[in-house]
């Protein structure tokens, strides 16, 4: 398929097909829109010329295979549905190539097609959890917003983790970190995996998910507390925990 | 006002620990970036051990999950996006 060139400058997070496909409403297109126009001041880099275009994408997704497989693995929870997943986002990015206009933005640009791929095609199959009684707050009182995430934890796990013990922190496997973010809701899973694995700004989360950067920062506080709180749990469970951190607020 | 002398050594505003963790992640993301509201939570964090305890325990975990939770692309899906880009 022979790419149109593009005149514009800024970056379409996706093509209109990839909106559909994702079941993005219009409000959500009307965030990207306002937010593409915050991206304008950013020094953009035009697209390779045509006869170049497909060496380019091929160098690029080679390049950053291993990171798109690592988030649909742990999208997915599964290794072939993440396989397909990847390819199927790559034969996508390909056919909406000419939605990317600028070459650094593709790995947000990918990890958008790749995470729309997922919630059309691919998160009725998983058995991680994908609904949670939450709403994006934005506009609100930050301070406030965390007021009402810690009040709903258990107060020992409050106390706890504002003085968790150095044999836990030691102890700690990556892997059980891993699984933890496996099992957080869908909508915190995506953000910390683009985040904390991936390394993305909000501002990239942001266009990634088509949400303002507000909501990331949201996200962030309410996944990581969450995640923090499945680790106390798990370590509770399996008696990992000595319990002496309690002793300095009981005595 | 009772904090009256920390305005003496220095004029950074004190927070509090609520305000301290609404930041902590954007933080450790590096995306504190405002120089006032990073001025006051690393003031926070030196005099506040909660906060200090788990601001190192979340800075920990961030390492290991970009330690650990990368995955190599398994051979099979390399060959089948190789013959994919190959064909174009």
């Amino acid at each position: 398929m022979a790419p149109a060139e593009t005149t514009e400058t800024t970056f379409h997070a996706c093509s209109p097909d990839f909106f559909t496909a994702a079941g993005t409403s219009s409000l959500e297109l009307g965030t990207i829109r306002t937010f593409k126009l915050s991206l304008e001041h950013n020094k953009t880099s035009p697209m390779p010329e045509h006869s170049d275009l497909k060496t380019w994408f091929a160098t690029s997704v080679k390049e950053n295979m291993d990171s798109f497989y690592s988030v649909a693995r742990r999208l997915t929870g599964h290794n072939h549905d993440a396989e397909d997943l990847v390819a199927e986002a790559v034969a996508k990015g390909w056919q909406a190539i000419d939605s990317l206009d600028d070459h650094n933005r593709f790995r947000p640009w990918m990890f958008r097609i790749i995470n729309n791929c997922y919630i059309s095609n691919y998160r009725k199959k998983s058995v991680r959890p994908v609904e949670t009684a939450y709403e994006d707050i934005t506009d609100g009182n930050s301070i406030e917003e965390v007021s009402n995430i810690l009040i709903k934890q258990p107060n020992e796990f409050l106390e706890w983790w504002g003085n968790p013990e150095k044999e836990f922190i030691n102890n700690l496997l990556g892997e059980d970190i891993m699984n933890a973010i496996e099992c957080l809701p869908e909508v915190f899973r995506v953000t910390v995996l683009l985040i904390n694995l991936e390394g993305l700004s909000y501002d990239d989360a942001a266009e990634v998910l088509g949400v303002p950067p507000g909501t990331i920062r949201s996200r962030m506080k309410r996944g990581r507390t969450l995640l923090q709180k499945q680790l106390w749990e798990h370590a509770k469970d399996a008696g990992l925990l000595s319990g002496n951190q309690f002793e300095e607020y009981t005595t | 006002m009772s904090n009256d002398h920390h305005h003496q050594h220095d004029d950074v505003e004190e927070i509090d620990c609520l305000e301290a963790i609404d930041n902590l992640y954007a933080y450790l993301d590096g995306e504190l970036i405002d120089e006032g509201e990073l001025a006051k939570f690393r003031k926070h964090l030196e005099h506040c051990n909660s906060c200090y305890s788990r601001s190192e325990l979340e800075g920990v975990i961030n390492e290991r999950i970009k330690k650990t939770g990368k995955s190599k692309t398994p051979d099979a899906l390399v060959d089948r996006i190789t013959g994919f880009l190959d064909d174009l």
